[in-house]
């Protein structure tokens, strides 16, 4: 590093001239020759002029390097290392540069991901709504037909209401992400029974899982007071429940179970469904994804959803599954 | 891009036939920004990885690429700086300096640099550790938490590129523990830090982006 | 640093310094402790030495340089008035009546007041005489004799006809009383009527201006000079020899200093070593913590270093002013503010560079922590790799004092190393002191008898010393009779005579000069010639070819020729000797000898005795000493006797074994005081390594000895432990004192036999010193062990296995 050199050369440089003086102005003192004592001096102005000439060169040396790595930084080039890890001030600033870097560049890639990301949602729910509104429309056109009987009419009217439903569901399922995401809705927790958020839950899906001709089983004798937002707990174990009926098939079993660990209350949703690949487990949770593109419905959030909501009340999710028998939610609340 | 990369990075100890390989050819890579969790029981070599991850020990055999830079080839001064510049450590023995208090163990690693400390961020650091009436306690004052909070605190105030934490809520309770891995993830992301973890707990374990499971000195699975 | 561009932490590693330092409060008293109280010996050292010389100095400050012997007392005005002289007084060339009064002497002579202050001479009260019949007497003489030393005493003194018998007291003078030796003072008028007729002898005191830096022979040339202006040669210039004298002592105060600081900067590097050493290698762990949060080592050099400049900042001036108390409260009239800032300078100095050598190990091994350490379950001291050799070891307190005793070596070494560097010193000053006899000395001086009596004529500056011995000689007192008389009275026995003249010297080279030295020349018999061939150098010592060519024999053994008259003696050189009639006589060197007969110490000169009378045709009688023994029962008896039958007679000067003895064992005590006292303060040294070694080992332990107390071990047992462990030292260092320290003492005395320093010394081993030192160390090891039991009962169990860290 050409700075470094041109630290010891000062250095050295300092130290010479010094005892040079010295000697100098002794040898004056006693030989009282004013000669030498104005050698001396100039031996100093020399080193003044050296001393200076160097430390430009190396201020110069510095903020050369400083620019060109600002600059390489600008375009997005491989930025050069120039610091010679030190204890010198210079040192600070290459290093403190390189790391403020690191730090916008980071925070470049999480802004584009975050982009790209609700791009793809935008994308995706803009795909979602094309369907129903299709189908809206072809009714629509149906219906505006002459001659078609009274039960047709029905049928008709039936299934647009159905279609309005899957834009309703999206549309409110959009909303509450986003308000999720931008801190609109608030989790406020309350000490209450778990107990009675799990039989909230289970309410909704009790019509879902009957009509699947499924078996739905929750010991109920267990109970312990929570801190937790209820709503949103409920809502969010809905989500599991309706997925992991969704995912089993007819006659299919789930079991719903309440336990305690150390630090945390046990939630245990148990399906005896098709079960999600290893490969897929940690994906499960990240938003718009969706495995089985063989079920039409959803819209691949409500797990993600959920983990949020689990999350924000400091608690987690694990997911254990065997492919074609079954799949385990375990989800943990913090007592 | 890799932060950090050992190769063949092996610890062995004594001589045979009583030789104890601690760490034996473990290849590592972390990215930049990643939330690495080191598990494995007790003698699997975590502690010992982590030691020489972090430039304190020297291996055996092995390299260890830390921001392109291979630290067996650093000197010593060099290593010290790089250390205290770019790697956070947090011990499982806390290692807090007994004869300063809090605040000046807290900013031990700037000061030793001749740099300036960042005094919002340590608030909010020291605000979040819960450490504010103790900052004028002396570290033997404090209880084993206390002091694992002023160790995390120490490793984050540079705000270096790699914090190294072993077992750093081993005596949290799970209040502190939450907010501790709360304030490493925060930190990690907002200054783009790397963070490498060892911990036996399970559910702390999981929070992380990737588990690295080590047995016997050699990463499993 | 130079470099510009250094970030500064300064900061930082000022406040690990300082709380570093208030941390660990015992470490630093000891090295704060063991800084203060080197400097303040070396103070003290520097102070006491230089100052005794220049308290010397100071006395010889205004003290006369020479005296010109001058014909009329007017003379003086003229020197006076010159601006080169500084001073001059009016006194006689020399005392013009000794009066020996038992065993004192008194000389009677005049001074003026000049005179009298440049001689030294003080009035404890009155005033200088000015009547006939007044005197200025000591005090201590007349308190001597008896006699109340009041002004206006009456004395009787018998001074001679034409002069008056008793005299009154006008003044004292003060005098210590050591010697035999008094001066009595007459006034000017007194001298009238004693020289009635006769030249009086008048001489001027003179101190030249401007005098105090000059070189010894600088001055002696510008006083020549000077009084060559007035007409005064060499011959009537005598230069005080005291003030010359007291030249030399620089350069010798200089080697005592240095050699005496050098062993206290040993001494004190050794525990400041050994206390940094013990400090570092005891906060590994913590240096392991500062290195893993990332000092480098530059740092950790400059946080040890900071560490020692602080506490020595505090120390070194404390102990610079200590020993600026205690040295002058031992030499006030050595105090000198310019030699004072001198030392302290260089003491600072000193001390720093010491501190700083002292430590460079110990900063080395900090440096060299690496942050590993601070992670690793350390031991208390760093234990042998591999595997123990025997299953089982017997496991009582006396075998726990030993392991404990054998690990961490280093630590040990030190310890023992100071201790043992203390107690080898102890030997050699002891062996030395007990060896040297005092009373042998004195035989040796006194030509290994009890008494001397020799010719001592009074000098007179008017004729030469040879003159004067001469004319004494031509009536010897040393006669037969007066041999009867000491047979009678003291039972003379074992006489040995020397039979010499003095006569001046020409040597080869010095032929033309006007006047040679004197020297004296002994006679040898046939006999004794025959017998001593063994000492023969060079030439022959046949007596008849001797005396048939005028031949002498020199042994110059001494130097003492070469030194003063540039001359080496060899056989067939020609050697002038003036005869008494004042004529040159030319005599042979014919042969060099050395013999080793005490008797012939101090004389260089020999010739068979037939030849003597060729040198001094006018004497018969050349005896010139008689050394002999007494056979009574009672020393002191015959001390008195003989005193008192020489007494009478002036011109003879007599040495006693009882007086010489009692001489140089006060000498010898002075001395022996002195060594003592620096190796009793060395000792010190060593004993602060031991206590902090002691106690830094038992803070270091207090884990495993609270893990031992758990188990079982008794507070007795636990005493009993310690208290043997800390005898461990005592035993070791002892071993090492008794084999190392008995060599090298007697190595000591074999040398200082060699110089011949303190004459024949006879190896004593010192018994005394060395159980004082034996004591010593057991004081502390039983102290340590009490205390220590009572410290470790004092922390609960509990907090053993609390201090983990």
């Amino acid at each position: 590093m050409k700075d470094k050199k041109y630290f010891i050369t000062t250095k050295f440089l300092f130290y010479g001239i010094l005892i040079i003086n010295l000697l100098l102005i002794f040898i004056s003192i006693n030989r009282s020759s004013t000669a030498v004592l104005i050698l001396s001096q100039l031996t100093f102005i020399l080193f003044i002029c050296i001393a200076w000439v160097l430390i430009k060169r190396t201020f110069s040396v510095f903020f050369t390097n400083l620019f060109v790595m600002m600059d390489k930084m600008m375009n997005r080039e491989t930025v050069p290392d120039f610091d010679h890890i030190d204890d010198t001030y210079v040192s600070q600033i290459y290093h403190q540069l390189n790391r403020l870097y690191d730090v916008l560049q980071m925070q470049q890639n999480s802004i584009e991901q975050e982009k790209s990301k609700v791009q793809s949602f935008v994308s995706d729910i803009s795909h979602q709504l094309k369907t129903p509104l299709t189908n809206l429309h072809l009714l629509q056109e149906a219906l505006k037909q002459s001659g078609i009987s009274p039960e047709e009419y029905q049928d008709c009217l039936e299934k647009q209401g159905k279609q309005l439903d899957k834009i309703d569901f999206l549309i409110r399922a959009l909303l509450k992400t986003s308000q999720l995401e931008n801190g609109l809705i608030l989790i406020q927790p309350r000490e209450v029974s778990i107990s009675q958020t799990i039989l909230s839950a289970l309410e909704g899906i009790l019509v879902l899982a009957e009509k699947k001709e499924i078996e739905v089983y929750y010991d109920n004798t267990t109970d312990y007071t929570v801190l937790h937002d209820p709503k949103w707990t409920s809502e969010a174990l809905f989500n599991v429940m309706e997925n992991a009926i969704k995912y089993t098939p007819q006659n299919g079993k789930l079991t719903i179970l309440l336990s305690r660990t150390e630090k945390y209350v046990k939630i245990s949703i148990k399906d005896t469904g098709i079960g999600i690949p290893p490969a897929d487990l940690s994906n499960i949770f990240i938003r718009f994804w969706r495995g089985n593109t063989n079920i039409l419905e959803g819209n691949g959030i409500g797990l993600y959803l959920c983990k949020q909501i689990i999350s924000l009340q400091h608690g987690y999710i694990l997911v254990n599954s065997i492919v074609n028998s079954g799949s385990e939610f375990e989800i943990y609340i913090p007592l | 891009m890799h932060i950090l990369q050992t190769k063949n990075l092996k610890k062995y100890y004594g001589e045979e036939p009583n030789i104890i390989r601690a760490v034996d050819d473990v290849d590592l890579s972390v990215n930049k920004g990643e939330f690495v969790a080191i598990v494995g029981n007790s003698g699997s070599g975590k502690s010992t990885l982590l030691h020489m991850i972090g430039g304190l020990d020297v291996p055996t055999s092995g390299s260890v690429v830390v921001r392109e830079k291979e630290l067996s080839q650093m000197k010593d001064e060099e290593l010290s700086i790089f250390r205290r510049r770019n790697i956070g450590f947090v011990f499982q023995n806390y290692n807090l300096v007994p004869i300063l208090n809090v605040y000046e163990n807290i900013v031990l690693p700037v000061e030793l640099d001749g740099a300036t400390v960042d005094q919002n961020f340590m608030d909010e650091v020291v605000h979040v550790l819960g450490l504010e009436e103790k900052l004028k306690s002396m570290p033997n004052n404090l209880s084993g938490g206390q002091q694992q909070r002023v160790a995390i605190a120490r490793a984050l105030i540079t705000k270096p590129a790699i914090v190294l934490a072993d077992e750093p809520t081993g005596n949290l309770d799970s209040k502190s523990s939450a907010d501790v891995l709360g304030l490493l993830k925060l930190s990690g992301e907002k200054f783009s830090q790397t963070i490498v973890m060892i911990t036996h707990d399970w559910d702390i374990a999981i929070l992380a982006d990737r588990i690295v499971r080590l047995q016997d000195g050699r990463i499993i699975g | 640093m130079v470099s510009l561009f250094t970030a500064s932490t300064n900061k930082i590693i000022n406040r690990l310094a300082d709380k570093s330092i208030r941390a660990d409060k015992r470490r630093n008293l000891f090295i704060m402790t063991t800084i203060a109280f080197a400097a303040c010996l070396i103070m003290v050292l520097a102070l006491i030495v230089y100052g005794g010389t220049y308290q010397i100095n100071q006395f010889y400050r205004g003290r006369f340089q020479a005296v010109v012997s001058i014909a009329e007392p007017e003379q003086i005005a003229a020197l006076a008035g010159d601006e080169k002289i500084e001073q001059a007084g009016l006194t006689l060339t020399m005392r013009f009546k000794a009066l020996q009064m038992g065993k004192e002497r008194l000389h009677v002579t005049y001074y003026d007041e000049t005179a009298f202050r440049m001689s030294s001479f003080e009035l404890i009260q009155g005033r200088l005489p000015e009547a006939e019949t007044e005197i200025a007497i000591p005090a201590s003489y007349l308190e001597k004799k008896g006699i109340e030393a009041v002004l206006g005493q009456t004395v009787s003194l018998d001074l001679g006809q034409n002069v008056p018998s008793t005299y009154t007291v006008c003044g004292l003078i003060r005098d210590e009383g050591a010697g035999y030796t008094y001066e009595v003072l007459v006034s000017q008028v007194l001298l009238k009527s004693y020289f009635s007729g006769v030249k009086i002898p008048y001489a001027v005191m003179i101190r030249m201006a401007g005098s105090e830096d000059m070189e010894a022979d600088e001055l002696k040339q510008d006083i020549l000079a000077c009084m060559g202006k007035y007409g005064f040669d060499e011959a009537d210039i005598r230069f005080s020899s005291s003030y010359f004298i007291t030249y030399e002592n620089v350069s010798t105060d200089r080697a005592t200093t240095l050699g005496i600081g050098i062993l206290i900067m040993i001494a004190c590097s050794v525990v400041i070593y050994s206390l940094f050493y013990i400090s570092v290698t005891g906060k590994v762990k913590e240096y392991g913590r500062l290195r893993v949060v990332g000092i480098t080592q530059k740092q950790m050099k400059r946080l040890i270093q900071k560490e020692s400049r602080k506490m020595s900042f505090v120390s070194i001036p404390l102990g610079i002013v200590c020993g600026c108390i205690i040295g002058y409260l031992i030499l006030p009239g050595g105090w000198y503010w310019p030699n004072t800032v001198k030392f302290a300078v260089l003491t600072v100095f000193v001390m720093v560079i010491t501190v700083r050598l002292s430590i460079r190990r110990p900063v080395r091994i900090a440096m060299s922590v690496s942050p590993v350490e601070a992670v690793r379950i350390t031991t208390a001291d760093t234990v042998k790799q591999g595997d123990a050799k025997k299953l089982r070891r017997r496991l009582t307190p006396r075998s726990l004092a030993k392991i404990n005793f054998s690990r961490n070596r280093k630590r040990t070494v030190l310890t023992l190393f100071s201790l043992g560097f203390t107690g080898i010193l102890l030997m050699c000053a002891a062996a030395v002191m007990q060896s040297v006899d005092p009373e042998a000395m004195a035989h040796r001086n006194l030509k290994e008898r009890e008494f001397i009596v020799y010719l001592s004529p009074e000098e007179d500056m008017l004729t030469s010393w040879a003159s004067t011995y001469d004319r004494l000689q031509q009536n010897n007192p040393l006669s037969q009779d007066f041999i009867a008389k000491l047979t009678e009275e003291v039972q003379l026995r074992d006489l040995k005579s020397i039979r010499s003249c003095q006569a001046n010297l020409f040597f080869p080279g010095n032929d033309d000069v006007d006047y040679g030295h004197t020297w004296e020349i002994v006679g040898l018999s046939r006999d004794y010639l025959e017998s001593h061939q063994d000492a023969l150098l060079s030439g022959t010592l046949d007596y008849d070819e001797l005396v048939e060519n005028q031949g002498i024999i020199i042994d110059d053994d001494g130097n003492m020729l070469k030194t003063y008259e540039h001359y080496e003696a060899t056989v067939g050189d020609s050697v002038q000797i003036e005869n008494d009639e004042g004529k040159k006589v030319p005599f042979q060197v014919m042969a060099t000898v050395h013999w080793e007969d005490r008797l012939y110490g101090g004389c260089f000169i020999f010739v068979p005795e037939d030849l003597l009378p060729v040198i001094k045709a006018g004497t018969t009688n050349f005896s010139s000493l008689l050394a002999f023994n007494s056979g009574l029962e009672d020393i002191s008896q015959a001390d008195d006797i003989v005193y008192e039958i020489c007494g009478a007679n002036p011109d003879l000067e007599v040495g006693s074994i009882v007086e010489a003895s009692a001489a140089y064992e006060h000498g010898l005590k002075e001395y022996m005081r002195r060594i003592y006292a620096i190796v009793v303060f060395i000792s010190i040294f060593a004993l602060i390594n031991l206590s902090n070694t002691l106690m830094t080992g038992l803070v270091a332990r207090q884990q495993e000895l609270g893990m031992l107390r758990s188990i079982g071990l008794s507070n007795k047992q636990l005493a009993e432990m310690l208290r043997l462990e800390a005898f461990h030292y005592v035993l070791v260092t002892m071993a090492i004192t008794l084999t190392v320290g008995t060599a090298a003492g007697y190595i000591f005395c074999r040398i200082f036999n060699q110089v011949g320093v303190f004459g024949e010394m006879q190896y004593t081993f010192p018994l005394l010193p060395v159980l004082a030192f034996f004591a010593a160390l057991a004081v502390i090891a039983l102290g340590y062990s009490v205390l220590a039991v009572r410290y470790c009962e004092k922390r609960t169990l509990s907090e053993y296995v609390k201090g983990m860290a």
